[in-house]
């Protein structure tokens, strides 16, 4: 799960892998409380939220994510929200995740199918 | 019910500034929209804490990041330093001689002021002096002992030069005979053997010895058999029991280079109150002040006083530390402040080209910005370019210092108590490495937050070049140059005063001639010569022989040559005076010479004659007084004749010795003392001198002065012929500390060169960096003026008014800086007062030598860009901005 970026290579880990998903998923209302909750309901895993923003600033950094400056004041007695898309690089490097997973899962032996699928 | 407050604190510190908005209110909102009506108040301020602190280790590492940029910002700095090589080596070096400089003299003070005396706690102990600095009479240490509370233990140590024999030739060798508890009171234990005990001191058979490891590597080779050994020291066989370690020096002060140590038995002595031969050592008891000693002190010496009148004046309780290096305390200090002045100028001078470069990046600054970094981020990388130069510059100023601190501790070591102690060890280096990163950030930030300020959308324009210079630009570079010629006239009036008083020391009648004179001591003390019939016989054929030698024009004797050798203080009572009170008497030099010493000292007598082969025991007694003593007692009348008397006979009547000869005042230890009494008595006549066994009689300190003078005459060619000729009469007898003249008036100014070597140095340096910071500060404002001053040129300015333009505005904020400075200097004065001699520390003609000098500098280094204004072409200028 490799990514050229500004000619350095990075590696998509695993948790920021379904970041991106889970920011993919709730576009356009992706920001850190949802995102918390979108992994915590799906992956079934708890998640802090130090956790979540490390995660964030990272991808924001590798390019894959970014920040909209749209400030959503509503349901937060005044205080603003902070949200995040995917870039076409994050889904380019989705997509190559995926593809890769496909790859070495192909003429595997059936017991590893099962156990990866 | 709102969030947890402590747990909403702690993740907020936890977290940068870029996140911590964010996801505060984001675990806000879940907490206050869904966990608390889901699960009740109490379960959802446990979820809200267990977020907190699973979030406490990623927002820790949200914080580093940062750092993850800094090797490639220093790969970055390295290439662009090494793309301009000029500006590099410059700042470079610039950089070295600050950090160096303050690095060294860090580590001198460390070495000599702040690292504890190597004993056992020794912020506990304390040295009692008599009359305010003197030893102390034996009787009085005994009562002081006995009488007083506050001490843990109260020691004894007395000077002892005794003669050592056993190896190829005698050697005189300095020791210590102190009383048995000294040794323990220091807890330092013995590397070898054992030291002695208070039953071996007592019972007068004490002939033991402990050594240190110096000597017993020079003359043992460092056999661990020595334990045991038997030695002579001034013919007296004494056994080895000791061998101390290669750190441990006693006494720290007044006989520092002691190799020996022996048992100090009062005996009879233990009686005596008069006179003083003891330095007396103490330790606090536990919980006892300094304060509360004193007064302990204070009272048994007041006793002591009231039933012995005068024997006990001015009794001071000092702490061993403080009289160590009290003396040095100050200027060291001063020399502190005058490499901060240094190290100022230097970041000074960098910070200005850094600031100079940094106009030349503004392109490159911009276009970071416009792909993504932020102002942090930029002043991030510009203050990690900054620190690598001065990591460069610290790395060469190690180099510096590790070398001046060799020549430091070179020039130093005869005169700078604990010289031993100076190395470049862990705390100096982390001072270094403190004070590389401080300058880094001083000199750096500027630069970095001009990249912060700067409104760099602009720069990416072409053809937006701003005519002339701005407000604050003017402000800056009239802060420079003002500044840096402020600290440059301090530091060069403090050389300038110095330097007047060196020189004013080093004019002063000395009131003999060293030139050409050699000098040495002969001890007899445990040799057949010492015998009573011997003695005297020895001292004239030894002095007639070396008379003899080629090349030698005349040869005498003294007890105590002035300057380099020991100075004893005798009280005396003067013909038709009243008797002075015990305590009041006047004190005199008290010198005993043979026939000769005058003449071969080079000293000039005033009235009378010489002592002479007439002035033998059983003859009357006389005297050869100097100028001040017949001054201060027979002013206006002829001294010739008159009395003075320093013993009584059996029958208690004054021994009156008749004044024959009077003769010019000499100098003495303290170079800068002013006179004092002195007396020569006739060693042909002193019964002690000629058969006392007591080693503080039995030698003699030849002089002799050689037939050359001048220039390029070196006594100390005639000094083999000399021992050969004392050795062809006795060669048991030690020939020991053999100097020139020269070289002992030389060494007695040692401290004063040294400090004033150091200042001087600092001074020629900041007056360096200030020539080099106008020049840059003008050359880099004409630089940016070219298209400005081309305009005027092109309107009707002529080249000279245009350089008389820049001259007269730098000589003008120049003037300032003089005026600042000697401001600066004169609130200074009091702290470099003690150590001017001859010189006021308001010396009008310094500080108007000292402005002239830098008022040229300026001018100079004003003058050179100003030139270069002036040719400016008008038409390339225009073109080509």
């Amino acid at each position: 799960m490799r990514r050229t970026i500004a000619g350095r290579e990075v590696y998509l880990g695993e948790f920021e892998e379904i970041v991106l998903l889970a920011v993919a998923r709730l576009d356009p209302e992706a920001y850190g409380m949802s995102v918390r909750r979108e992994l915590e309901a799906r992956a079934r895993r708890e998640v802090s939220i130090g956790a979540v923003y490390s995660t964030i600033e990272r991808l924001v950094d590798k390019g894959l994510l970014r920040s909209i400056p749209r400030a959503s004041k509503a349901d937060r007695d005044g205080r603003a929200r902070y949200f995040f898309a995917v870039t076409t690089e994050g889904r380019e490097a989705l997509d190559a995740a995926e593809r890769l997973r496909a790859r070495l899962k192909a003429g595997s032996p059936a017991r590893v199918q099962r156990q990866t699928s | 019910m709102s969030s947890p407050r402590v747990a909403r604190w702690l993740l907020r510190v936890c977290l940068p500034a870029s996140a911590r908005h964010a996801a505060t209110n984001d675990l806000d909102e879940e907490f206050r929209r869904f966990v608390r009506p889901a699960r009740g108040n109490a379960r959802a301020r446990l979820w809200y804490w267990r977020q907190v602190l699973a979030s406490v280790i990623p927002a820790l590492a949200m914080r580093l990041r940062p750092l993850r940029s800094v090797p490639g910002d220093v790969r970055h700095g390295v290439r662009l330093l090494a793309a301009r090589p000029g500006f590099t080596i410059a700042a470079t070096l610039v950089l070295a001689v600050g950090i160096g400089s303050a690095s060294a003299i860090l580590s001198v003070i460390e070495g000599v002021l702040i690292k504890p005396l190597a004993y056992e706690r020794p912020d506990r102990l304390v040295v009692i002096l008599h009359q305010g600095r003197n030893p102390v009479a034996p009787a009085n240490f005994v009562d002081w002992r006995t009488q007083t509370t506050s001490f843990a233990a109260m020691g004894a140590a007395e000077y002892w030069t005794p003669t050592l024999n056993g190896g190829d030739e005698p050697d005189r060798v300095t020791a210590l005979r102190m009383t048995f508890d000294v040794f323990p009171m220091l807890g330092v234990a013995p590397a070898l053997g054992r030291t002695w005990t208070a039953a071996e001191e007592t019972s007068g058979d004490a002939h033991v010895a402990v050594i240190a490891h110096q000597l017993w590597q020079r003359r043992f080779g460092g056999d661990r058999g020595v334990i045991g050994r038997h030695v002579t020291l001034d013919g007296q066989p004494y056994t080895v029991i000791g061998v101390m370690p290669d750190t441990f020096v006693f006494a720290p002060f007044w006989a520092t280079k002691s190799e020996l140590w022996a048992p100090l038995a009062l005996g009879p002595r233990a009686a005596v109150r008069a006179g003083g031969s003891l330095r007396v050592f103490a330790r606090l008891k536990d919980g006892v002040t300094l304060e509360r000693a004193r007064l302990d002190v204070a009272s048994a010496a007041e006793r002591l006083n009231r039933q012995f009148p005068g024997s006990n004046r001015d009794v001071r309780v000092i702490d061993l530390t403080e009289k160590v290096v009290g003396d040095v305390r100050t200027p060291l200090v001063l020399l502190l402040g005058a490499v901060g002045f240094v190290l100022l100028l230097a970041c000074a001078n960098v910070a200005h080209l850094l600031l100079a470069h940094a106009s030349t990046r503004d392109r490159e600054i911009a276009v970071r910005a416009a792909l993504g970094a932020t102002r942090g981020r930029l002043v991030r990388q510009l203050l990690t370019e900054s620190l690598v130069l001065a990591i460069a510059g610290g790395l060469l100023g190690l180099l510096l210092a590790r070398a001046g601190i060799q020549l430091l501790t070179t020039i130093g070591a005869a005169s700078l108590p604990r010289s031993t102690s100076i190395a470049l060890d862990g705390w100096a280096l982390a001072a270094t490495a403190a004070i590389t990163i401080a300058a880094g950030v001083v000199f750096g930030l500027l630069p970095a937050r001009r990249a912060a300020r700067h409104d760099l959308t602009s720069s990416l324009k072409e053809g937006e070049r701003s005519i002339g210079d701005g407000r604050g630009r003017l402000v800056m570079r009239r802060l420079v140059i003002a500044s840096e010629i402020a600290l440059a006239l301090m530091l060069l009036v403090g050389a300038g005063l110095l330097g007047r008083s060196f020189l004013a020391l080093e004019q002063r009648d000395l009131g003999f001639d060293p030139g050409g004179v050699l000098t040495m001591i002969v001890p007899v003390s445990g040799t057949a010569e010492s015998a009573p019939g011997r003695r005297e016989a020895f001292y004239r054929n030894v002095l007639e022989r070396v008379g003899r030698i080629p090349g030698v024009r005349s040869a005498a004797g003294v007890n105590h040559i002035p300057i380099g050798g020991d100075s004893w203080g005798w009280p005396f009572r003067v013909d038709g005076r009243p008797e002075p009170k015990p305590g009041d008497a006047p004190v005199a030099s008290y010198k005993v010479v043979m026939p000769g010493y005058f003449k071969t000292m080079g000293m000039t007598m005033l009235r009378g004659r010489d002592v002479d082969d007439r002035d033998r025991v059983g003859s009357p007694g006389v005297v050869v007084v100097n100028q001040f003593l017949a001054n201060e007692f027979w002013p206006g009348a002829d001294p010739l004749g008159r009395r003075i008397a320093f013993d009584r006979d059996a029958a208690g009547q004054s021994i009156w010795l008749t004044v024959i000869g009077v003769v010019r005042d000499t100098i003495h230890g303290d170079w800068a003392s002013p006179a004092e009494e002195e007396v020569y008595l006739p060693m042909l006549q002193h019964r002690d001198y000629l058969t006392s066994p007591q080693p503080h009689f039995a030698y003699l300190s030849v002089v002799v002065r050689s037939a050359c003078s001048g220039a390029g005459c070196d006594a100390a060619a005639i000094a083999p012929a000399v021992r050969e000729a004392v050795h062809a009469l006795d060669p048991t007898v030690p020939v020991t500390d053999v100097w020139t003249m020269d070289d002992l008036v030389a060494e007695a100014g040692a401290l004063q060169r040294f400090y004033l070597v150091l200042l001087t140095a600092f001074a020629v340096s900041a007056v360096l960096l200030a020539a080099i910071g106008v020049y840059g500060v003008i050359s880099s404002a004409v630089s940016r003026r070219t298209r400005e001053i081309g305009l005027r040129l092109a309107l009707g300015a002529t080249p000279s008014g245009v350089l008389r333009g820049i001259v007269l505005g730098g000589m003008a904020t120049a003037a300032i800086g003089i005026g600042a400075g000697a401001a600066g200097a004169a609130s200074l004065s009091g702290a470099i007062s003690t150590l001017l001699f001859g010189v006021g520390p308001m010396d009008l003609g310094t500080y108007a030598a000292v402005s002239a000098i830098l008022a040229i500098v300026a001018l100079v280094a004003c003058y050179i860009p100003a030139r270069r204004a002036a040719r400016i072409d008008p038409l390339r200028a225009l073109k080509d901005s």
